[in-house]
């Protein structure tokens, strides 16, 4: 269903919001070998059955759809970063938050592209809204930045208006291309 | 390449706050929701948020928002968009590419005119069992 490592995270992100979280952090740190990702919110958590339900691609708690049986989003991401040479942790007390932590080889085969990262993130800094927020830290061996959905739409003037989100895109976009190296 | 700043941004959004609001949708805010679910992403809302951006930004069409939702319950006519706006009735349209974006755009928002072959109106509850359900019990 997901072609990029930016598709992916976008439902960690979401997931983290839906669980009631009022902040959401994504860290993105890579180097020769390793892509790591960690996706933390600090929303309503999961026990330990609950974390087994939601590692198990057969099992839904239904709330989002009603009478499906199939909850794919954690189970198709665990497989992916196993089958591309890494690791998938998921760590969730209740009352506490959930935290997701990836590996991927990153020359493997069959590691996601990483897809539009500064569009991605402007994306989920519009889902975060008023009143959340998404931190955002990326580090790679060229650098990195680090910014948060608050910070970045009161420069921007608001995420959730066309001129905002463009503007924050475009802050984004100018991050990443420091990170190439792009003249 | 020398990064961008948030001081720079700051610049940036008020040259660009005074080329905004240029056209008026009565002074009514415009709310745009987008299905950005796995279905809606697969089926390119990402595309079609962006398009809806860019357009909206293009018309300087300062008092349109635009936010995103899970799922709709309408994953076979993803990517699927809402549009909110005074006087006119609350529409879901399915089946929003870019393109279907930049009408929705320039033909509701801007012309008050319905998009007869995207919309897919609100679920109907005898198509949402939940809501079926409590009726029932209600």
């Amino acid at each position: 269903m997901h072609h990029t490592l930016c598709d992916y995270l976008a439902e960690a992100v979401q997931n983290g919001f839906e669980a009631g979280a009022t902040l959401v952090a994504v860290e993105w740190v890579e180097d020769a070998e390793w892509i790591r990702v960690t996706v933390g919110d600090n929303g309503r958590g999961m026990d330990e059955a609950a974390r087994k339900r939601a590692l198990d691609p057969f099992c839904s708690d239904g709330a989002k759809h009603p009478g499906r049986r199939v909850g794919l989003g954690l189970p198709l991401l665990a497989q992916t970063a196993q089958a591309a040479g890494g690791t998938f942790e998921l760590k969730s007390e209740p009352g506490t938050g959930t935290t997701i932590e990836l590996t991927f080889r990153a020359a493997h085969v069959d590691t996601p592209p990483a897809g539009d990262v500064a569009g991605a993130v402007a994306q989920w800094m519009n889902l975060a809204g008023a009143g959340r927020t998404l931190l955002f830290h990326r580090r790679t061996p060229r650098g990195g930045y680090r910014t948060d959905s608050a910070e970045l739409g009161e420069a921007a003037g608001g995420l959730e208006t066309a001129a905002g989100f463009l503007l924050a895109r475009g802050y984004l976009a100018a991050q990443e291309a420091a990170l190439r190296g792009d003249d | 390449m020398a990064k961008l700043t948030l001081d720079d941004l700051r610049k940036l959004r008020d040259t660009k706050k005074r080329e905004m609001n240029q056209r008026e949708t009565d002074g009514k805010t415009v709310t745009v929701i987008i299905g950005m679910g796995t279905c809606g992403i697969a089926a390119g809302a990402k595309e079609t948020f962006d398009a809806f951006a860019d357009e909206i930004a293009k018309n300087r069409l300062g008092q349109v928002l635009i936010k995103q939702t899970g799922c709709m319950g309408l994953c076979y006519s993803e990517p699927t968009v809402e549009v909110l706006m005074p006087d006119m009735p609350g529409i879901i349209y399915g089946k929003v590419d870019a393109e279907v974006a930049r009408r929705i755009v320039r033909q509701h928002i801007i012309g008050r005119t319905l998009i007869d072959d995207h919309i897919f109106d609100k679920p109907h509850a005898d198509l949402v069992p939940s809501l079926t359900a409590s009726k029932k019990a209600g």
